[in-house]
């Protein structure tokens, strides 16, 4: 039976003989070894991919400088900025799980307690005031201001005169 | 081999000389590797400078000296896995325009035509990568652009030969069918 005779290789069975043609089978291989079409077809798909090389080699662009690295020593401000770069994100790490978890000392006491501590500093301080002046009043002393002044147990000289005090004294006779 | 073998040795012990010799030898090849992944060359040429320099730094874990091509480009295939790593996570926080690279220029002093070809030649390239699948992507370019044997191929990739050559031959028959990058090849060629 003469090569002609028989089936050509298919395409899928060409391309096994471009990877490994150690794969195809004797018949094929046989065919293969003696038929100009098939070898033909076969040189054709290597001269493509030669060609796919060839324009990789010829397209690839001319490097701008040379590659070769110049120097791999470790240098001071490298490690440096390592270290450095280590300790931010840290904080930065610090900052966040605070942040989320509600873990800053301003947090720390409840609001009650923070009003109470405000309302006894404001009592103290006013005391403070009332014992400085030497007055009593039932007042607090922001509003002894805006009130009228027989609410202060104080003498005064003019009113003394017009009105004196033994006047205003219930007799109890 | 056996020259590039002693070299590896020699730049072990410390000799500068046989390791600048390694560099110059492979430099071109792995530029061209990176470029072809990446298709962009500033970013091409800093990748290629810190392969070389993961190269420097660890030469001494190399074990068998007759092998020191295959992890020269597993390192080479690695960094350029990190790099669209990278580049896709920036490209998610914003800062970076695309996935995709935007050039693919030379900066040869050549005509006109002749860039245009080049363009067209790195646009169909790319046009038949995306056809492909990972490995089969990576195999192909491997094998018809980096040059590189099944064997070595199957040594970088970590994969049993048979495997490399079943990618191989699904790429070729995605290749088979694509036929304006057939056409053009045709054309180069005449």
């Amino acid at each position: 039976m003469s090569v002609q005779e028989t089936k050509h290789l298919v395409d899928d069975t060409i391309l096994w003989t471009l990877i490994d043609p150690s794969r195809l089978e004797e018949n094929d291989s046989q065919h293969f070894n003696k038929c100009q079409i098939c070898q033909e077809k076969q040189a054709s798909f290597q001269q493509e991919l030669n060609e796919i090389k060839q324009l990789s080699r010829k397209c690839l662009p001319v490097t701008t400088r040379n590659l070769r690295p110049v120097s791999t020593q470790k240098t001071v401000p490298r490690v440096f900025f390592r270290v450095k770069n280590a300790l931010a994100y840290a904080c930065m790490i610090m900052i966040c799980i605070g942040g989320v978890f509600g873990l800053w000392p301003t947090q720390d006491k409840s609001t009650d307690q923070v009003a109470m501590e405000q309302a006894s500093n404001f009592i103290e301080e006013m005391m403070d005031v009332n014992q400085q002046n030497d007055k009593y009043s039932i007042l607090p002393f922001t509003f002894q201001y805006i009130v009228a002044d027989e609410f202060e147990v104080m003498s005064n000289p003019f009113y003394d005169y017009v009105f004196p005090i033994s006047t205003l004294e219930i007799d109890d006779s | 081999m056996n020259q590039i073998s002693g070299w590896v040795r020699e730049a072990q012990s410390g000799n500068r000389y046989a390791l600048n010799q390694l560099i110059d030898h492979y430099q071109n090849d792995i530029f061209r590797f990176v470029y072809y992944r990446i298709h962009n060359q500033a970013d091409a040429e800093d990748l290629t400078q810190d392969i070389f320099i993961q190269v420097i730094k660890r030469i001494n874990t190399v074990k068998d000296h007759t092998l020191f091509k295959a992890w020269l480009y597993r390192l080479a295939s690695n960094r350029v896995t990190d790099f669209f790593r990278k580049k896709r996570i920036l490209f998610f926080m914003g800062t970076t325009k695309d996935l995709e690279s935007e050039s693919c220029e030379t900066h040869d002093d050549h005509s006109p035509e002749t860039e245009i070809y080049k363009k067209e030649f790195t646009i169909l390239l790319k046009a038949f990568s995306k056809d492909l699948s990972k490995w089969e992507r990576e195999i192909f370019l491997m094998r018809f652009i980096d040059d590189l044997e099944v064997k070595e191929i199957a040594q970088i990739l970590s994969k049993n030969e048979n495997t490399v050559k079943t990618h191989l031959y699904r790429a070729l028959q995605k290749f088979k069918k694509h036929r304006k990058f057939r056409d053009f090849l045709n054309v180069a060629k005449g």
